[in-house]
């Protein structure tokens, strides 16, 4: 498929997006109810709704493990659109989030970017290379900034662009906008980003500016039991007696603030190591919790 | 062709079919009576029994007090209820009928409340919504719902058959001597009445007079009925009972009307400092919650969903509040717990159980709301009153300010790192800096660079228990109506602590009840001198000797000149401010003359620290340590710059910050409290 498009009289390579794996989605729904608002999505048809109102830029918050990842996910399948996502680091620079300047072996053809040859065997060029948001924008797919409080303020101020009526990312390097193709990918682009607020006591905060522009924010917090007893169900086929075990496990250690992420790797865990050792349900889950929870 | 007028005509008879309680009914009533132009030469006939009419006008008479009409046969235990509210279609049709000097009739049979007994109501979920029936007129929205109205619940049969051709009945006998008449009655009823009228039967029975036996009544409802029967949001009932007054009803949009409730909510809410981008959010997020939902009427439920993600839980709690109350007669405390967003605030008990009695009505509401009314814990003892009213910083401010001085003080720990590139001098450094590198080939000037990672080699200071200065917003050097205020603290017997030092608007006003005023103000910059909840033992066992010299005491306070005239500042800064002194560097030196070693100052970006500032701390052995102010979240930020007080008359224990007295604070007073402070 041919990622590369010419802006301005530059070749420019489009990212890849994400491959979303199929998936049950279980659970959320007043999650996934409130982000399909916040885009005008049909409740019903999982269209997007014409409207001459920009969509909202919802934020997801909440701690690490409660789904807010899958939750974007689950809206790409129902969207069925194009993903694409930025992960947010201290290192971030403004750059990442529009154009980079990348090698390009000669040995690979015009219209694709390879990285098989090692940059020493032969003379090098260079590239241009949009970031997956330039290229959510451009095209018309939805983006999502992961962890969007742990970016320096710098890095984040290309968005101030983005998340108004403008839709578009300037790239400092190369002095162009980068904006929708056509109408219809300017009506389609959708943002959204997730954040662990826990975080803002070791400073990790987003500014003003773009806390005022990631709205509405979506709770997300760890399921109710039903939920995760679901959610195990589903991913891990376990046994009904193992699901019965987890649950006196989990009646029993009420204090524990169980995340999905945790919960699979523990049951997950626990199978194996029953399969291995060969103890009861429950003796399997008391065993290894503690290497999974930390206690 | 389909029109969208908001009646049904039926030769000289026009019928407005309404749903009881739902506001826009009653606009519609308010449009059709001016589209149709009626006077003393027409009649408006209402579906209610004759004998009901004079205690239906007692309880109009009251409006916008709400009452209920209740019915009743002596020696029954059933009794009929009928809800007199601005938003019951019926009701607005007396009324305008009194207003405008038209002749009302009522034409409903009468019926004894044990014949009732059958009716049983159920909420149907996706009742379309009334909305629709303004948008496009009463024919179009009464096909939509045509075959909801005709089963039961809402059509029972023989009785509301017997009924309309009561009704029928009355009309046919009427219509020659009015030159209009416009018929109230409930949607269930409309279709069928007009088709009794177009095919005329013979009179089974004649009730010309009214039931002696059936006594109406004029009461005070409860709680249930005020909330159930005022259309969902009771606060939009009574904004359409005030736009009725200055003759705007018939133009009355519930949609917008919520809109700019919300939005002078947010106006008003000077101590949260919404920006217009959260209001903006909130209406579009509402806008697509309706759209989607197929609704052009807002819901209570999604309106709170709405708020709490755009705003934040105080103010959603300030709006739930408000748009619960209804004039004098709802005032809300909370009377439920905040179930999940999916389910409906409230849920309704079937009838009132505390009178033992059953109450039955003539028609259903389909989409009437449910409440729950949960018993309320019973309130705390009161304290023992004293002679004054006695103030207290809200606890929960103070402990927030304490995490806050506790984060200020581990971003002042933390090491601090540089990174710097330059271009590649025969070591590799820290390693390459590729995109350095490779930018440079696009400048036509290509080259390595490398990076050098400097981190300061001076240990992170040890910095506890010393003062922070916080200025939340640069001004001019004194803002007009802001003074210099502190808080104390300690006990009786030791002398009083100033705990924080702060510039501040005049207070403004936030509730006042008898027993209780809550007040705040906007806070430019405060330095704490030490942790607000501590108890003078405490500060004691981590200052030990040095406490007069870390914490100021209230003797320390004297008239000091600065920027915006005389003010109470720190006996030792006297000598260094004057008039031409801004108010942060009266904060500043405040914090280092009682600074141990370091003072921390958390500033925006822009702010300079004064070079005389610090030479002042450097000629006293101390430093200031900046933190960065963008390391606090926007709702930290806006927290710590209100300082919420209660006025109440509670005897203050020995020490103000008496952990036991704080709790009996927070329990006493944290539901009141919830709408300031989340």
């Amino acid at each position: 498929m041919n990622r590369t498009v010419t802006i301005e009289e530059k070749d420019i390579h489009l990212a890849k997006p994400v491959n979303v794996p199929p998936c049950n989605f279980i659970g959320r729904d007043h999650e996934l109810s409130l982000c399909k608002m916040a885009w005008g999505i049909d409740q019903h048809s999982n269209l997007l709704q014409d409207s001459n109102l920009p969509p909202l830029n919802f934020r997801l918050q909440g701690p690490p493990g409660a789904g807010k990842n899958e939750i974007v996910y689950e809206m790409a399948r129902i969207l069925q659109m194009n993903l694409y996502i930025i992960q947010g680091h201290e290192e971030l620079t403004p750059e990442d989030l529009a154009l980079l300047l990348v090698p390009l072996s000669p040995n690979t053809k015009d219209d694709e970017v390879s990285y098989n040859t090692p940059a020493y065997a032969s003379p090098q060029t260079l590239a241009l290379r949009a970031s997956p948001l330039a290229t959510a924008i451009y095209e018309g797919g939805l983006f999502f900034f992961d962890e969007i409080n742990r970016v320096p303020e710098r890095a984040l101020s290309p968005l101030s662009s983005v998340l108004d009526g403008r839709q578009a990312i300037y790239s400092a390097m190369t002095g162009i906008f980068i904006e929708p193709k056509d109408d219809q990918a300017r009506s389609r682009f959708r943002f959204c980003c997730a954040l662990n607020p826990a975080l803002s006591s070791t400073g990790r905060v987003l500014p003003d500016y773009i806390e005022q522009r990631t709205l509405p924010v979506i709770q997300v917090d760890q399921p109710e039991f039903e939920e995760l007893h679901d959610i195990l169900k589903e991913t891990l086929s376990p046994s009904q007696r193992f699901l019965d075990a987890f649950e006196r496990w989990y009646n029993k250690e009420a204090s524990i603030e169980l995340s999905v992420r945790q919960a699979i790797t523990l049951m997950s865990y626990a199978m194996k190591y029953r399969d291995r050792i060969g103890k009861t349900e429950e003796a399997a889950l008391e065993q290894v919790a503690p290497n999974i929870l930390g206690q | 062709m389909q029109t969208k007028l908001p009646y049904i005509k039926h030769g000289n008879i026009y019928f407005v079919p309404i749903i009881r309680n739902h506001l826009n009914f009653c606009v519609m009533i308010q449009r059709t009576v001016r589209d149709l132009d009626l006077d003393k030469r027409d009649l408006i006939a209402v579906e209610l029994p004759p004998s009901s009419l004079p205690s239906f006008r007692e309880a109009v008479s009251e409006l916008p007090h709400i009452s209920v009409v209740i019915g009743s046969v002596e020696g029954s235990d059933i009794e009929e209820v009928m809800a007199v509210t601005p938003s019951h279609g019926i009701v607005e049709a007396i009324r305008l009928a009194i207003e405008l000097d038209i002749s009302i009739e009522c034409i409903d049979k009468e019926i004894a409340p044990g014949n009732l007994i059958n009716r049983y109501c159920i909420q149907y979920p996706n009742w379309p919504d009334d909305g629709l029936a303004l948008e496009h007129g009463a024919k179009w929205y009464l096909n939509l719902i045509k075959t909801q109205v005709s089963h039961p619940p809402a059509h029972i049969d023989p009785i509301d058959t017997w009924r309309e051709k009561h009704m029928a009945d009355q009309l046919r006998r009427r219509h020659p001597f009015f030159r209009k008449i416009l018929v109230v009655c409930d949607v269930a009823h409309a279709n069928p009445i007009r088709r009794f009228l177009s095919n005329p039967m013979f009179h089974i029975d004649q009730q010309a007079e009214f039931n002696p036996e059936v006594l109406y009544r004029v009461m005070e409802p409860n709680l249930k009925v005020l909330l159930g029967y005022l259309d969902g949001i009771p606060k939009i009932v009574e904004k359409y009972e005030q736009e009725r007054a200055l003759g705007n009803a018939g133009r009355f949009d519930k949609r917008k009307v919520l809109l700019n409730i919300i939005y002078d909510l947010n106006k008003k809410a000077t101590d949260m400092d919404f920006s217009i981008r959260h209001y903006q959010a909130f209406a579009q997020l509402l806008n697509n919650m309706l759209e989607v939902n197929g609704r052009i009427s807002p819901e209570f439920e999604k309106v709170m969903v709405a708020c709490q993600s755009c705003f934040n839980k105080a103010f959603a709690e300030r709006v739930y509040r408000h748009l619960l109350s209804y004039f004098g007669q709802v005032k809300v405390r909370r009377v439920s717990r905040l179930l999940p967003p999916n389910e409906t605030i409230h849920e309704i008990q079937g009838y009132v159980k505390d009178t033992g009695r059953i109450y039955v009505g003539r028609q259903c509401n389909p989409d009437y709301q449910k409440y729950e009314l949960i018993p309320l814990f019973p309130d705390p003892p009161k304290p023992p009153l004293d002679d004054g009213d006695n103030g207290i910083a809200w606890p929960p401010c103070d402990c927030f300010a304490d995490r806050m001085r506790g984060k200020a003080y581990n971003m002042a720990k933390q090491r601090k790192k540089r990174v710097k590139t330059f271009r590649f001098r025969g070591s590799l450094e820290s390693g390459l800096d590729l995109r350095r590198t490779l930018r440079s080939y696009l400048s036509h000037d290509p080259g390595l660079f490398v990076k050098q990672r400097l981190i300061k080699n001076t240990t992170p200071p040890a910095v506890e228990n010393e003062p922070i200065v916080w200025i939340f917003k640069m001004t001019e050097p004194f803002v007009p109506n802001y003074q210099f205020t502190c808080g104390t603290g300690g006990t009786h017997l030791g002398p009083t602590l100033i705990l924080d030092w702060r510039y501040t608007s005049e207070r403004k006003s936030g509730i006042q009840e008898s027993d209780l005023l809550v007040s705040y103000e906007k806070v430019l910059g405060m330095v704490t001198f030490c942790n607000l909840t501590g108890s003078a033992e405490e500060l004691h066992s981590i200052y030990g000797t040095k406490l007069p010299d870390r914490v100021p005491v209230y003797e320390d306070l004297t008239l000091i000149e600065y920027a915006g005239g005389w003010g109470d500042g720190l006996w030792q800064i006297e000598d260094r401010v004057n008039h031409k002194t801004p108010w942060w560097e009266v904060l500043l030196l405040g914090a280092l003359a009682y600074a141990q070693r370091y003072v921390l100052y958390i500033v925006p970006n822009e702010f300079e620290l004064p070079d005389r500032i610090q030479m002042i701390a450097a000629s006293q052995g101390k430093d200031f340590r900046r933190v960065s102010y963008s390391s606090f979240t926007e709702e930290e930020r806006q927290k710590l710059q209100v300082q919420y007080w209660l006025f109440g008359r509670w005897k203050t224990p020995e020490d103000s910050n008496d952990p036991k007295f704080h709790d009996f604070i927070i329990k006493r007073y944290g539901e009141k409290m919830k709408q300031f402070w989340s």
